[in-house]
């Protein structure tokens, strides 16, 4: 088939665990998400030929896709996993893509789980998060994940003038999503005062500026090579690219060209511009993120991010609605998963069945994964088929 | 002194407690462990940065190559920056983790050598007011006495059971 063909998700599953319940075992999470995106797809088990598994955070990872593939009773397919934490985890689907355009399997499933917050229990996780940095030169000085986000704020404050108040704007326009998701796993709005005024994390961020952290939860889709029916989505764009791991090495705290190219590597592959883009869904792990990928794809000049987000551009009905079900600020944050829920979501909106959060003729969406305080990224583009 | 482990090799000042003996320059060695010279360097209170003899660059982290111009080991060398940074940006962390609860609050930054390379580390020295909200501390990007920009320099400090390279705002030394 051409390299260029169309491929689709046909079907997607979201796990949904509760705000502080204990996860399922990981092989149930990755079993239900399996039958649940087959189901969707409007499969039968036996259309399934493939298998990417993204690996859970825990590294290297639980088991391999092989395991997985025969757990599920799959018969003979193709295997691939992305194995490694710090990745953009949206690469699982073009993983899959790329194993469609090269002829070796039909129906791909994509499946990702994690419960490491559950069976580590909070600090457990916290811990294990902190075993990004850099082991040899980083972790000595004790960063606390959102750190790594708080000096990225501090120096764009410094060299823009951002404001603590529109740092927290991101925070409540999407709190307003996430209180329209009927599985999210926080309640309450907020306000800019409210935001500001919380206790403070690692200086400039709060707590209500950054990620939950959930028990767990799990992704499931099936991407295909042809149009199942009318609830397939076009899987119209992938791009990719690393540029630094350790933050010390990264060439600036504000400026990421390396985002650019995975973003521009993704509406080229789509033979789209930004000005088609309906809606995003960017990974949130501090509000500081957002702002900066809004500058760094070019939606707004450099510095200016924070003034795009005042007066709810990024809110539905906004001029860029932003990460609909809530994201990991005001939906949840299962672990290496966060942006596949981004997915699902997207796929959810283009499908137009989001209900109170449907964002008005969305025809295409752009969904980002992010790994490592934004050391590595890649942008998926989905589109109506 | 010396609480290098693990069969390091022997650096210029290593089997002496007088810091005036330390050589200015020594060369990479293309067995060792890049890291393990430099943290056994630390131990000693000294601090070395890898540079590079073929584009006159320095490094941080130390490698077995130069990460500018792929020169080999062999164009490599050990020297010791004069200790004089800037301030690229910094955090107040209000709650650490495990080793490091007993630290918080504690100042993490990253600062960028007079040389050109960026590290990890702490900014110690300052009188912390830990606030209750970003709108609590004021100026988010100045607490205490040290802001973005702010020249700061080298000293080492024991911090989670080890001996790190760390650094205080000039001016508010106590020598």
């Amino acid at each position: 088939m051409r390299v260029d063909a169309p491929i689709y998700v046909s079907g997607v599953a979201q796990e949904i665990v509760g705000r502080g319940r204990p996860a399922p075992a990981y092989m149930n999470l990755l079993a239900a998400a399996a039958v649940g995106a087959v189901a969707d797809a409007g499969l039968e088990r036996s259309a399934i030929d493939g298998l990417v598994l993204s690996s859970s955070i825990p590294q290297p990872f639980e088991r391999n896709p092989a395991e997985v593939a025969e757990y599920l009773g799959l018969g003979s397919v193709y295997t691939a996993m992305a194995p490694y934490g710090g990745r953009p985890a949206t690469d699982v689907l073009n993983i899959a893509r790329s194993a469609i355009r090269a002829g070796l399997a039909t129906n791909v499933l994509v499946l990702s789980a994690d419960n490491f917050a559950t069976t580590l229990g909070l600090e457990g996780a916290i811990e294990l998060y902190m075993k990004s940095f850099d082991g040899i030169y980083e972790r000595p000085f004790g960063p606390l994940i959102p750190t790594a986000f708080a000096l990225m704020a501090a120096r764009h404050i410094h060299e823009y003038g951002t404001s603590a108040q529109q740092l927290a704007q991101v925070a409540v326009s999407i709190r307003k999503h996430g209180l329209l998701n009927p599985h999210t796993e926080v309640s309450g709005e907020l306000s800019v005062d409210s935001v500001v005024n919380d206790t403070v994390v690692s200086t400039p961020l709060t707590r209500s500026m950054l990620a939950l952290i959930s028990t767990g939860g799990a992704q499931g889709f099936v991407v295909s090579r042809e149009r199942i029916d009318d609830r397939s989505v076009t899987l119209a764009g992938y791009g990719e690219a690393s540029a630094f791991m350790s933050l010390s090495q990264a060439p600036s705290l504000v400026r990421f060209d390396h985002i650019r190219r995975a973003a521009d590597l993704a509406l080229r592959d789509a033979e789209i511009t930004l000005d088609d883009i309906d809606f995003v869904e960017f990974y949130d792990p501090a509000t500081i993120v957002p702002l900066i990928l809004l500058e760094s794809i070019g939606f707004c000049d450099p510095g200016q991010g924070g003034a795009y987000v005042e007066g709810g551009a990024i809110e539905l009905g906004g001029r860029l609605p932003m990460n609909t079900h809530g994201g990991t600020l005001a939906f949840r944050h299962p672990g290496m998963g966060a942006a596949l829920d981004s997915v699902v979501e997207a796929v959810t909106q283009l499908r137009g069945e989001a209900g109170p959060r449907q964002v008005a003729n969305a025809h295409r969406g752009l969904v980002h994964g992010q790994g490592s305080w934004l050391a590595n990224n890649g942008f998926v583009v989905l589109g109506r088929a | 002194m010396n609480t290098s482990e693990e069969g390091a090799p022997t650096l210029p000042g290593e089997d002496s407690e007088d810091a005036v003996t330390i050589k200015p320059v020594r060369a990479v060695d293309p067995q060792a462990d890049a890291a393990t010279v430099f943290w056994d360097g630390c131990a000693r209170r000294e601090f070395w940065l890898q540079h590079c003899t073929t584009c006159d660059a320095w490094q941080f982290y130390p490698r077995s190559l130069c990460s500018h111009c792929w020169a080999p080991t062999s164009a490599l060398e050990w020297r010791r920056p004069g200790g004089g940074a800037v301030v690229e940006s910094f955090s107040v962390v209000h709650r650490g983790s495990g080793a490091f609860a007993a630290h918080a609050p504690y100042v993490v930054a990253l600062v960028r050598f007079d040389e050109g390379p960026v590290m990890m580390s702490h900014i110690v020295g300052l009188d912390i007011d830990l606030g209750c909200g970003v709108g609590a501390v004021g100026d988010v990007t100045g607490i205490g006495a040290v802001a973005i920009g702010d020249r700061v320099e080298l000293e080492f400090a024991e911090l989670a059971g080890r001996t790190v390279p760390v650094f205080r705002a000039v001016g508010t030394g106590v020598g």
